[in-house]
């Protein structure tokens, strides 16, 4: 009587296994990154890696060429300055350059501004650098997403592209 | 009552089945001066079948610079035939990228490659006198060319096979059609690598098991694999098991030397831990020494893959 239980128990279990994780394929081309304190989810291009860096931001980035990279960051809510004055400034960090474009945007329900800015970098006058900046305002805190294109040319690079837009929210 | 609790046991000796020892062989270059080492190597295929393995996979290279031809290849499935158990079987160079050589019979190796899907990889099932099922890349995703790169799982230890070649990948500089040939092939290899640890993640897998045909760290710094025809899998094989974390171990032949080590490991000094410790690669013996190596895998222990060769006297 056990054995017989058993042999239908076991039965079971491989009926419980029809699908098998095995036979399903997924053209997988993206990672996820997980912020558990802040409760976002951000995707990045698969053979990107990802570190922090000394300030304690998330770095994800190209490891094959090092140009492109997106910076992840949270900045707490300052009374005295907007969305737009906060996007500015994380596109521009201080260096000479121009904003080539900004709008108003939504990320996954919450407002978000984008600006675009080109760099001139001090080692040389013709070196530039393409930076694409999104910030999502939420409650305490604005939440940057700093995309950085190295090679500026070709467009804005599609992978720090897509992974600018990717955040969601729990 | 009684009954509810003799199925929860039932259910829980299943399990604690799951976790409990097997071993596989790997072996690879074999037979390459047929005369000499077919004896040798049909002597090995009886003392694999006594070990009783769960499984054997050859690595490829079933012969040296051989003809490539049609009967050659009936031989290697009628060699094949001899495993008693169910034996899972990668493509070398020498039976098709090199093929077009005049002593191999200057064959065109794609239509060498098709030939051997046809011979080897026509059912999605192991070869030898048990076949096992196995789920082939070819018949579930839209790279349906590519049925010699399978995958299948043993006490909860993923396997997977990919279409990676000696002899530069394929990779030919003076022939348009071969050159996209292995970029088409590569990229089918990397789909299916980041599926596999995919899966490997989702469903926690205890090890994956990665068997190829090339040997891809010859170059004289670890640096070096990185670029090359064999550069973007071994990039991906760092990528993913990074990420998957578990131990990863990587089964190929194609140089003949019988190597366990971590090719990949990067120091971070003394007071952290090394990156990419978790992979661990298995080289296996080749001709002239026609000899195999049975891994046992023991998915109660953190380091799961346990190195034995395999050879007559």
């Amino acid at each position: 009587m056990k054995l017989w239980l058993c042999v239908g128990a076991l039965a079971f279990a491989r009926s419980l296994c029809a699908d098998d994780p095995l036979a399903e394929f997924q053209d997988v081309q993206w990672e996820t990154y997980r912020d558990e304190a802040r409760g976002f989810t951000f995707r990045y291009p698969y053979h990107w890696s990802s570190r922090s860096n000394s300030q304690g931001q998330r770095v994800f980035y190209d490891f094959n060429s090092y140009d492109s990279r997106v910076t992840v960051y949270a900045r707490s809510r300052d009374p005295e300055k907007d969305l737009v004055a906060v996007a500015r400034e994380a596109a521009s960090q201080e260096w000479e350059g121009s904003i080539v474009s900004e709008k108003n945007i939504e990320l996954d329900g919450s407002p978000a501004y984008e600006v675009e800015f080109h760099w001139v970098l001090p080692a040389g006058e013709r070196l530039t650098a393409v930076v694409r900046v999104v910030v999502v305002e939420r409650e305490e805190e604005w939440l940057v997403f700093h995309g950085l294109d190295g090679r500026a040319s070709d467009g804005f690079d599609k992978g720090a592209a897509n992974a600018l837009y990717s955040v969601s929210f729990d | 009552m009684p009954r509810i609790l003799t199925l929860a046991i039932c259910l829980l000796c299943a399990a604690s089945s799951q976790a409990e020892r097997f071993t596989f062989v790997a072996l690879g270059d074999t037979a390459y001066d047929a005369a000499r080492d077919q004896p040798i190597y049909e002597a090995l295929i009886e003392t694999i079948n006594r070990s009783e393995p769960a499984f054997t996979i050859h690595v490829g290279d079933v012969w040296g610079l051989n003809h490539c031809g049609n009967a050659e290849i009936e031989e290697v499935a009628e060699t094949f035939r001899r495993f008693d158990h169910s034996l899972v079987y990668v493509p070398g160079d020498n039976e098709w990228t090199d093929c077009h050589y005049r002593l191999a019979g200057a064959f065109d190796p794609a239509e060498r490659l098709a030939r051997l899907r046809e011979a080897f990889f026509s059912e999605p099932a192991s070869l030898g006198a048990k076949p096992m099922p196995l789920i082939s890349q070819g018949r579930i995703s839209p790279y349906a060319t590519y049925t010699e790169n399978v995958r299948w799982q043993e006490h909860g230890v993923l396997f997977f096979t990919m279409n990676v070649t000696g002899s530069g990948n394929g990779y030919r500089y003076d022939d348009s059609k071969a050159l996209l040939e292995a970029q088409e092939r590569n990229a089918a290899n990397v789909a299916w690598l980041r599926d596999s640890f995919r899966i490997a993640r989702d469903n926690a897998y205890k090890g994956v098991v990665i068997a190829v045909h090339a040997e891809m760290f010859r170059g004289d710094s670890a640096q070096e694999s990185f670029r090359g025809p064999h550069g973007i899998i071994v990039r991906e094989i760092q990528i993913a098991s990074e990420r998957y974390g578990g131990p990863v171990l990587l089964v190929h032949g194609d140089y003949h030397e019988f190597i366990v080590d971590r090719p990949f490991i990067e120091s971070q000094g003394e007071l952290e831990l090394p990156r990419y410790a978790n992979i661990t690669r298995l080289e296996v013996f080749g001709a002239s020494e026609v000899r195999a190596v049975q891994v046992s895998v023991d998915t109660d222990t953190p380091w799961l893959f346990g190195f034995e060769p395999l050879y007559n006297e």
